[in-house]
């Protein structure tokens, strides 16, 4: 399975792109969502637990970003910049609806939904489930440092800035979450 | 080349996949792999928890570049529509100060642009969890400082 990272545009040419989007370039606006779109829904996903006010969160994430580039100083990646409000406008919608659902299943229906083989989608969507719901039992900020690790392959320092902590901070809170799913999941 | 300690491995793990390593760290890494029980089995824990992705939905791109603040050409339409109708009318309906809100608004980095943003997107909220790599987690103070150095240096590449 690819990484969202993977696919992660070079530093030179995602500023490239940012200064053709600051121009109003629609082509290099819907190529910044495109590429950085996985990494965004996947942290406004796993914050709020639920795949429609995921979406409604990145969308507000890009619209904020992108209106106000002129702000964007290009002092950490762009990817960096808008994965920390994602993370903020997933926890704006959580405070304006309510609390988070404590489980979320969407996802793993999902992937099972995808499968052909009947009993590998039985079995995917069995782990999924418990993934889904061992993820969901990490104090938020464990498991968004697990998801920019492990589903986005951000160094820790990248962490720290998208979640407004010190570098040490989160590799200890990768750590603790990685430490916390083993026993959930075993 | 000296044998890759647990601490190091467990911190590269997640990128073993990726093209993050070089080609030195990821030997390292997967004979360390080979050889420590405790570390395959987080390597499988890793690999359990990457087939289990949070897919954005379909059509979200779309979506997301409908709802941008990109009406440019349309607000100019309307402004001259309104000072056309304005002329027609031989009444001052759309007034200088009017249109040149909406020029204003117009315009790359004007108040439009600065409006979208709420100042709480770009706040900090977790202020101060410096203690948790103090207290929580002693082992990971352990690592030597040439250690850590190889360590930022691989995670900062």
């Amino acid at each position: 399975m690819s990484t969202e990272r993977e696919a992660a545009l070079t530093a030179g040419e995602e500023a490239a792109l940012v200064a053709r989007a600051r121009a109003g370039d629609r082509d290099a606006l819907a190529a910044l969502v495109s590429s950085n779109l996985a990494a965004v829904y996947g942290v406004t996903a796993r914050i709020l637990g639920d795949r429609e006010l995921a979406a409604d969160a990145a969308q507000d994430a890009f619209v904020s970003a992108l209106g106000a580039l002129d702000r964007f100083r290009g002092e950490a990646s762009f990817r960096t910049w808008l994965l920390r409000i994602a993370v903020n406008a997933a926890r704006t919608l959580a405070r304006r609806r309510g609390r988070r659902r404590e489980v979320a299943l969407e996802v793993a229906a999902d992937l099972a939904a995808e499968q052909g083989d009947p009993v590998l989608r039985v079995a995917l969507g069995a782990e999924a489930a418990r993934v889904e719901q061992a993820l969901a039992r990490l104090p938020e900020k464990q498991r968004l440092a697990v998801t920019l690790r492990v589903y986005h392959e951000l160094s820790y320092g990248e962490i720290g800035a998208v979640a407004g902590c010190s570098e040490g901070a989160a590799r200890v809170n990768y750590h603790l979450g990685i430490k916390r799913l083993r026993e959930l999941l075993r | 080349m000296s044998a890759m300690d647990c601490e190091t491995a467990r911190d590269l793990l997640p990128l073993l996949r990726g093209a993050g390593l070089s080609a030195r760290d990821r030997a390292g890494l997967e004979a360390h792999i080979a050889g420590c029980e405790g570390c395959r089995a987080e390597a499988e824990l890793l690999a359990m928890l990457r087939r289990t992705p949070a897919t954005p939905p379909a059509g979200l791109v779309e979506r997301i570049l409908d709802a941008l603040p990109a009406r440019r050409p349309r607000q100019r339409r309307a402004v001259g529509l309104l000072a056309l109708a304005a002329t027609l009318a031989g009444a001052v309906l759309v007034g200088k100060g009017v249109v040149q809100d909406l020029l204003d608004a117009d315009a790359p980095g004007g108040p439009a642009a600065s409006a979208d943003l709420p100042a709480e997107l770009l706040q900090p909220f977790w202020p101060g969890d410096d203690e948790l790599a103090a207290g929580i987690a002693p082992a990971l103070h352990q690592l030597s400082v040439d250690e850590l150095e190889v360590l930022l240096a691989e995670l900062e590449s």
